[in-house]
């Protein structure tokens, strides 16, 4: 049988407005392809972002989205959830969005374990306002606010959504369609909040790091080091290590899915307590609580 | 504060109308707190007024508590609050004015017959009672009330302390003291009459008006609204969701209009601050949203739990660039029921943020209202388009019609998708930044609220003198709570004489410009009484119509008394026939 979308069907008129050469085109590749291997409709696709480069996917796409305010893609998302838990709901914004100005909307939501897929596009800087330190440059980064380097130590942000509880944690490479195209489709197929990290360096303003150089240096640590996603510890561990990547130019950058449990949602929590208050009571007997 | 609940409960149940306006400190428990409770025959029109009796339970009420005092008030102080110091002081000078002042032990009573001196207040309770000539059952049935949840050794205890008052009342107060109040004969309708607080009705007026979806997060005063809401919404098949912040609410509550429901999130001043980049975005991807400020006194952390009406520019104008919204201010409880009701309905029809400006005083009296002002309201539901076979490609999500709205379509309902975004976008919402698109659809979303004066039912309440031969002497604006007080103090300037016109918004933004034009025509001597420093909405009307306003304000964490906005009014009036 004919699939009824292809892979066209999810893309928008709109033309991205990255660079040339930008590694978020794969990622856009990625999340349409996947999109069309689960034959999703579009009109139940809820893609939510927040602003910066990577947030600008919402307006490639031929889903339903909602391009919001700067750190703030994941509220909005929620309330979509719980209005309508039939919604497949993506969050996608940069490393900047989600941990510096939203890192506060992260670590509720991750706790929470709201149903969607979140992906963060981590480039390691503020691309868009022209390269700034981001939350997970490295130390000493030189961006235009930070002549002088950059003075803390970068966010680990694998580790960090394992603290907060999210329920599946992972990380990708732009450079690899495959294995963002598997990773993204484990995230959609998590029951909760499904962290994705992508590395996905900016050809503009990062002079050390592109997807040429960094692809020989992928480790898939499911695959090659047989981490079990289920071991919290061992997840940790991996976690701990994946920021290491940048002690030396041939250091193995970890990939794969870190950490991954099975709890109740938020969504399930209230489709309970729902349950328990099966008769919609009406608007007089409510009144009746009132009355004299 | 539970005994003034319980006051307007028993006064309820004998037939009266019945309003109590509380005022406390923001602590968990102790510091000064006061319950001015109204009882009137008919509908009283504001619920702060002159005070027949003051009961002062301790030296800080007695000292401090002098707002609504006249030489005809009776006083009732505790005897340990005038022992010493300033309260002796105070009573001597007092007494030797000719008021009535009687000293009552009531936390010696308390303790002989209840064994605890928490109980006093149901000891002031009894005397009180019997001084209005209630009788002690319809006082009883309100304390079982009261404490239904706490058991029958507290309901007994309290029960004690209340037949102590009573017979203290009887051996004490000569009859003269007594108040004459109408004998009534006890109202069987209790089930058609509610005892509704501010923010209840407006947690009932979103109820009413089909919101499924509510989330704040907490702050005082505003916290009554989501704590209604948290059991109510449950029960009757929505959602009620805490967020993280006030940022997250009100960007939860987007998310959710996106996905097609009704949605409110309440708040005071800081979240409302917190809440306008996210009124910005709602005003720019044109979605339904209804904000509720119950106002406290600002800036920054304030008086939390005190009266003010100083965030009206923060709601019409606070937040970068030019949204629009509109504000809208209830002036009564029943009003907050309706307001809500007619927020919704803005949201809806106009697509974009709608305000409600409540404030502390209002959303935290509790009044009697009758069935009636809670039935049956007129309810107004988005435009939804779900997809047809000829449907437009692209879709004109922002399409320049001549109303400035159209159709939304709801993820999962409609086929026809969009992304709703906040960069300046066309008719397919595409972003669009050139000229001509961004004046097109600026001019577009401004055009959405032009006629909003005429389309919406009684923006502005009239009251007008009956005939126009006579000049006036001044004309009147007031909004929000403060309106109903200025309605009694022009009740009775009138009785003095005084020819007086006024006017009530209840939208107040974007500004009635012909209502107001109007009322700027009827007379030079224009005035406009609220409760901030600057006279805001007085500027307001200075900035967008033909009205040149003197500005009457209050800044103190307490409303206005009626004589108080009367003398305001007076001396304008003199000052001006001087001039």
């Amino acid at each position: 049988m004919m699939p009824r979308y292809i892979t066209q069907d999810y893309r928008s008129r709109i033309r991205p407005t990255w660079c040339k050469g930008c590694s978020y085109y794969g990622v856009l590749a990625a999340l349409t392809e996947v999109f069309a291997e689960k034959q999703i409709d579009p009109h139940r696709l809820n893609v939510v972002s927040g602003i910066g480069c990577s947030s600008r996917m919402t307006l490639c796409l031929n889903t339903f989205g909602l391009h919001t305010l700067h750190g703030r893609a994941l509220p909005v998302a929620i309330g979509s959830r719980l209005v309508n838990p039939d919604l497949t709901v993506v969050v996608a914004a940069g490393d900047g969005d989600f941990f510096s100005i939203g890192i506060g909307h992260f670590v509720h939501a991750a706790r929470k374990n709201f149903d969607m897929t979140v992906i963060c596009m981590d480039n390691r800087m503020y691309a868009m306002t022209k390269n700034q330190a981001s939350p997970t440059s490295i130390v000493g980064y030189r961006g235009s606010l930070t002549p002088w380097g950059k003075m803390s130590v970068p966010l680990n942000v694998l580790e960090f959504a394992i603290a907060c509880d999210a329920t599946f944690v992972s990380r990708t490479f732009a450079g690899s369609q495959q294995h963002m195209q598997e990773t993204i489709s484990r995230g959609l197929d998590h029951r909760g909040f499904s962290f994705i990290e992508v590395i996905a360096p900016c050809g503009t303003f990062d002079r050390t790091a592109t997807l040429a150089s960094l692809s020989p240096r992928m480790v898939d640590i499911n695959r090659e080091h047989r981490h079990d996603p289920a071991d919290k510890k061992a997840a940790l561990a991996a976690a701990v290590q994946a920021l290491d990547y940048d002690a030396s130019d041939d250091a193995p950058v970890p990939i794969g899915v870190f950490w991954e449990n099975s709890v109740p949602t938020f969504e399930e929590r209230i489709a309970e307590i729902k349950k328990a208050h099966k008769k919609k009571a009406s608007f007089a007997s409510l009144l009746k609580n009132y009355s004299l | 504060m539970s005994a003034g609940d319980i006051l307007m409960k028993a006064s309820a149940h004998e037939g009266f109308d019945a309003t109590v306006v509380k005022s406390f400190p923001s602590n968990i428990r102790g510091g000064y707190s006061q319950s001015l409770v109204t009882i009137a025959e008919k509908p009283a029109v504001s619920p702060i007024g002159d005070c027949a009796i003051l009961f002062a339970l301790s030296s800080n009420a007695f000292l401090l508590d002098t707002l609504h005092l006249t030489p005809r008030t009776l006083i009732l102080v505790e005897t340990t609050a005038h022992a010493d110091g300033q309260g002796r002081d105070r009573f001597k000078q007092l007494s030797a004015a000719g008021q009535t002042i009687f000293s009552v032990p009531v936390l010696q009573l308390a303790r002989e017959t209840a064994g605890s001196s928490a109980i006093r207040s149901t000891v002031a309770l009894g005397i009180l009672g019997e001084l209005l000539g209630m009788g002690g059952d319809q006082l009883r049935a309100a304390v079982a009330w009261r404490f239904r949840e706490k058991g029958t050794g507290l309901i007994e205890l309290n029960r004690i302390a209340l037949d102590a008052g009573i017979l203290w009342a009887r051996q004490h107060i000569d009859k003269k003291y007594w108040l004459t109040v109408p004998r009534r004969r006890a109202r069987t309708d209790r089930e058609d009459r509610f005892m509704l607080e501010g923010n209840q009705a407006v947690a009932l007026g979103a109820i009413a008006a089909g919101c499924t979806f509510y989330t704040s997060y907490p702050i005082t005063p505003a916290t009554g609204v989501g704590e209604t809401l948290s059991r109510l919404m449950t029960a009757h098949g929505g959602v009620a969701y805490q967020a993280e912040d006030e940022i997250a609410a009100l960007g939860a509550a987007i998310g959710a209009s996106f996905a097609g429901v009704k949605t409110m999130t309440a708040t005071s001043g800081p979240g409302l601050s917190l809440m306008q980049e996210f009124l910005g975005y709602a005003s720019m991807v044109e979605l339904p949203v209804v904000v509720v400020d119950v106002q406290r006194a600002g800036p920054s952390t304030g008086m939390p739990t005190k009266h003010s009406q100083d965030d009206l520019f923060a709601a019409i104008f606070g937040g970068h660039g030019e949204g629009q919204r509109i504000v809208i201010a209830p002036a009564t409880v029943e009003e907050c029921f309706s307001a809500t009701v007619t927020a919704f309905n803005c949201a809806e029809h106009y697509q974009c943020p709608v305000i409600v400006l409540s404030d502390s005083t209002l959303g935290m009296m509790k009044r009697v209202i009758a069935k009636s002002a809670l039935e049956s309201p007129v309810i107004i539901n988005r435009d939804i388009f779900t997809g047809s076979d000829d449907t437009p490609t692209p879709w004109l999500r922002y399409r320049l019609t001549d109303s400035g709205t159209n159709p939304l379509t709801i993820p999962g309902v409609s086929s026809v998708t969009y992304r709703a975004t906040g960069i300046e976008h066309n008719e397919d919402s595409t972003p669009a930044t050139t000229p001509f698109e961004r004046c097109a659809q600026m001019e577009k979303r401004f055009r959405k609220l032009r006629r909003i004066e005429m389309e919406m039912d009684n923006p502005v309440l009239w009251d007008l003198e009956p005939a126009d031969t006579v000049p006036l002497d001044a004309c009147l604006c007031s909004w929000g709570l403060t309106a109903s007080i200025t309605r009694e103090a022009i009740a009775s300037l009138r009785g003095e004489g005084f020819r007086i016109a006024a006017v009530y918004p209840r939208l107040l933004f974007p500004v009635c410009t012909e209502a107001f034009n109007r009322w700027a025509d009827l007379c030079t001597l224009q005035i406009v009484v609220e409760a901030n420093f600057t006279g805001q909405f007085c500027a307001l009307l200075r900035m967008s119509t033909r009205a040149r306003p003197h500005p009457l304000t209050v800044s103190r964490g307490e409303p206005f008394t009626p004589p108080e906005i009367a003398a305001g009014i007076r001396s304008i009036i003199n000052k001006e026939a001087a001039a």
